[in-house]
């Protein structure tokens, strides 16, 4: 028998036991309960037609329901790579579609046919459903899980992706450009160029400043590896800050010093979802004359002051990196600016320097965005605020169970800046007490998984080694910090078993 | 040459538009509009006869285990009328 991720197909007639309430109705409809319950209910496309015909003949008065009854279960396609080989397929073409859904989907199917269960070694019994749940009940809490969203969406995609194929229009095409126009809106920003990457957007956005070799670009010196990249593969030099001891965001009082004749840009980084201190930076930047990017790849949808990050600096630069808050399924990221100059520069640098074909204008390069993302991303963004908003929710309760240990100093909670919103991409606390290995260790044995973010400060990274460092405060936090599970594949049951486990860990009743 | 024929208790009438006398004719008939609509509940009832006989040779289950499995993960099953009325706990 194979293993699944814990999803259930209905067999036809399972599902017509519970809806004519005949044959094995109570055991089907405990089954039922248990996968509405846990959103892991599938019916296969192919099982559609039948349903339909049996309901219409033995209970006509149910047929209007039918819609809002199969909603509770998420309708799955039936592939169309038949292997007529397969002794389903001789024996029973129906069930045999049935089980290739399970194939593709990586499920079970839930059946009490015996043949079924003979000839597929997807079909399982009820009462082996019941095993197989029972023993996959581990309480595991991953950090992150994104099968979760993009299954649920998976069947809204469809329609796109087969349009893509069939048109086979693959790159900048009218998803692509369709999402740019619904995402500037979202962000109230005049242009939104749509690119392959979070890091191709800070690489573009450095481009249509015109970085030149040599020139010094302002950065946070506790954030992920790619914003310094940018600036060092165009020949520019990244010159390190140190952060805010509160919000890790880049410490504003220690930029101005950092300025010298060859600095042409600053790079805030909204880390973990919140923004950095936007005025204070924009004031700066209007003294020397220099360029603002914003660094807003970790908060899709946060907000400084009423306005989104991403549209304050001159360029704002985004990540639709599958984990991110918007999330695409693969690689893609996007430059954001009002400035008509900019928007036409970075256009052209996405696309090899013109915006026709073989038209070179300026130096640009390949950062295209493919069509299959733009897709993606356009349907995802409908869905933005909803799973920020529970992503807020679900901090809240970290804060609310956390606050004691926190007064006790033994841990440190994210704090809020005044100034902005914060869409907790990432939750990141500080252990204060003991050692941080020994706490995740101790998280992870009792199957919670946390993450750091970052491990290394970028001046200890190879790349970008400093000598005689002074950050005290990112040196400082960098010791202690460590990102709990966060994202909207988390239920509010999650977070309390999460915090349960830390006072434990510290000895203290929850 | 095409001839309109009809159906008249279960039989077929070719109308004898020549008014020929001979005893024997050849006559081929191409069948249009077979079921009168009535096909699509043809297919339906080859279906369920399909489930019908299914159902026949399905397994028979523990009931014991999957109430005791049931108790274990707290489910005291649910009614359509539940999914109608969206009351669900």
């Amino acid at each position: 028998m194979k293993t699944s991720n814990n999803r259930f197909i209905l067999d036809v007639n399972i599902i017509l036991d519970f809806l004519l309430e005949r044959g094995n109705y109570h055991s089907v409809s405990k089954i039922i309960e248990y996968l509405i319950k846990n959103k892991n209910g599938y019916i296969s496309s192919s099982s559609l037609s039948t349903i339909y015909y049996t309901v219409r003949k033995y209970k006509k008065k149910l047929l209007k329901y039918l819609p809002k009854i199969l909603g509770y279960f998420q309708i799955w396609k039936t592939p169309s790579y038949i292997d007529w080989n397969h002794p389903l397929a001789h024996k029973d073409i129906e069930d045999y579609l049935i089980h290739l859904t399970a194939e593709s989907l990586n499920a079970f199917v839930i059946t009490c046919d015996e043949k079924f269960l003979k000839l597929s070694d997807r079909a399982i019994s009820p009462e082996k459903f019941f095993e197989v749940v029972l023993e996959n009940k581990e309480d595991t809490i991953q950090f992150l899980d994104l099968r979760k969203q993009n299954l649920k969406i998976y069947n809204q995609m469809e329609i796109y992706l087969d349009s893509i194929i069939t048109s086979s229009a693959f790159v900048c095409g009218k998803y692509v450009k369709e999402f740019e126009e619904k995402f500037a809106e979202y962000l109230k920003a005049k242009f939104c160029v749509g690119v392959n990457s979070g890091t191709s957007a800070l690489i573009a956005a450095l481009m249509a400043i015109n970085l030149k070799p040599g020139d010094e670009v302002i950065i946070p010196v506790n954030t992920f590896i790619a914003t310094a990249e940018a600036v060092a593969i165009l020949g520019g030099k990244p010159i390190f800050v140190d952060i805010h001891p509160d919000y890790y965001t880049i410490d504003t009082d220690k930029l101005e010093e950092k300025i010298t004749k060859k600095t042409k840009a600053i790079i805030p980084v909204h880390l973990y979802g919140q923004c950095a201190d936007m005025d204070k930076i924009m004031k700066i930047a209007e003294k020397y004359n220099l360029y603002v990017i914003e660094d807003a790849c970790q908060a899709h949808g946060a907000e400084y002051k009423g306005k989104k990050a991403g549209t304050i600096g001159h360029i704002g630069c985004f990540s639709f990196y599958p984990g991110k808050n918007l999330g695409s399924w693969g690689e893609a990221g996007a430059c954001i600016t009002n400035d008509d100059i900019l928007a036409e520069r970075l256009y052209k640098i996405r696309n090899h320097g013109g915006i026709k074909k073989y038209e070179h204008n300026v130096l640009g390069a390949n950062f295209r965005m493919t069509e299959f993302q733009g897709a993606v991303l356009l349907k995802k963004l409908k869905f933005l605020d909803s799973w920020n908003k529970k992503r807020k929710k679900l901090a809240n309760l970290y804060d609310v169970y956390l606050k004691p240990l926190e007064e006790k100093n033994l841990i440190k909670l994210p704090k809020r800046a005044s100034y902005s919103t914060h869409v907790y991409h990432l939750y990141v606390i500080q252990v204060l007490k003991g050692e941080r290995e020994e706490f995740i260790n101790y998280l992870k044995k009792n199957n919670i998984f946390t993450f750091i973010h970052y491990p290394k400060l970028l001046v200890d990274t190879k790349p970008f080694k400093e000598k005689n460092t002074c950050y005290p405060v990112a040196k400082n936090s960098v010791k202690n910090i460590v990102s709990l599970p966060m994202g909207p594949h988390l239920s509010e049951k999650d977070i309390y078993k999460v915090c349960k486990c830390i006072y434990n860990y510290f000895n203290y009743d929850f | 040459m095409i001839l309109e024929a009809y159906v008249e208790n279960d039989k077929i009438i070719v109308p004898n538009v020549f008014k020929t006398k001979r005893k024997k004719i050849k006559v081929s008939i191409e069948i249009i509009n077979e079921n009168n609509g009535k096909d699509i509940d043809e297919k339906m009832l080859l279906r369920i006869e399909h489930h019908k006989k299914k159902k026949r040779r399905e397994i028979s289950l523990n009931l014991k285990k999957i109430e005791e499995y049931s108790k274990k993960l707290n489910l005291k099953g649910i009614t359509v009328e539940d999914l109608i009325n969206e009351n669900i706990k």
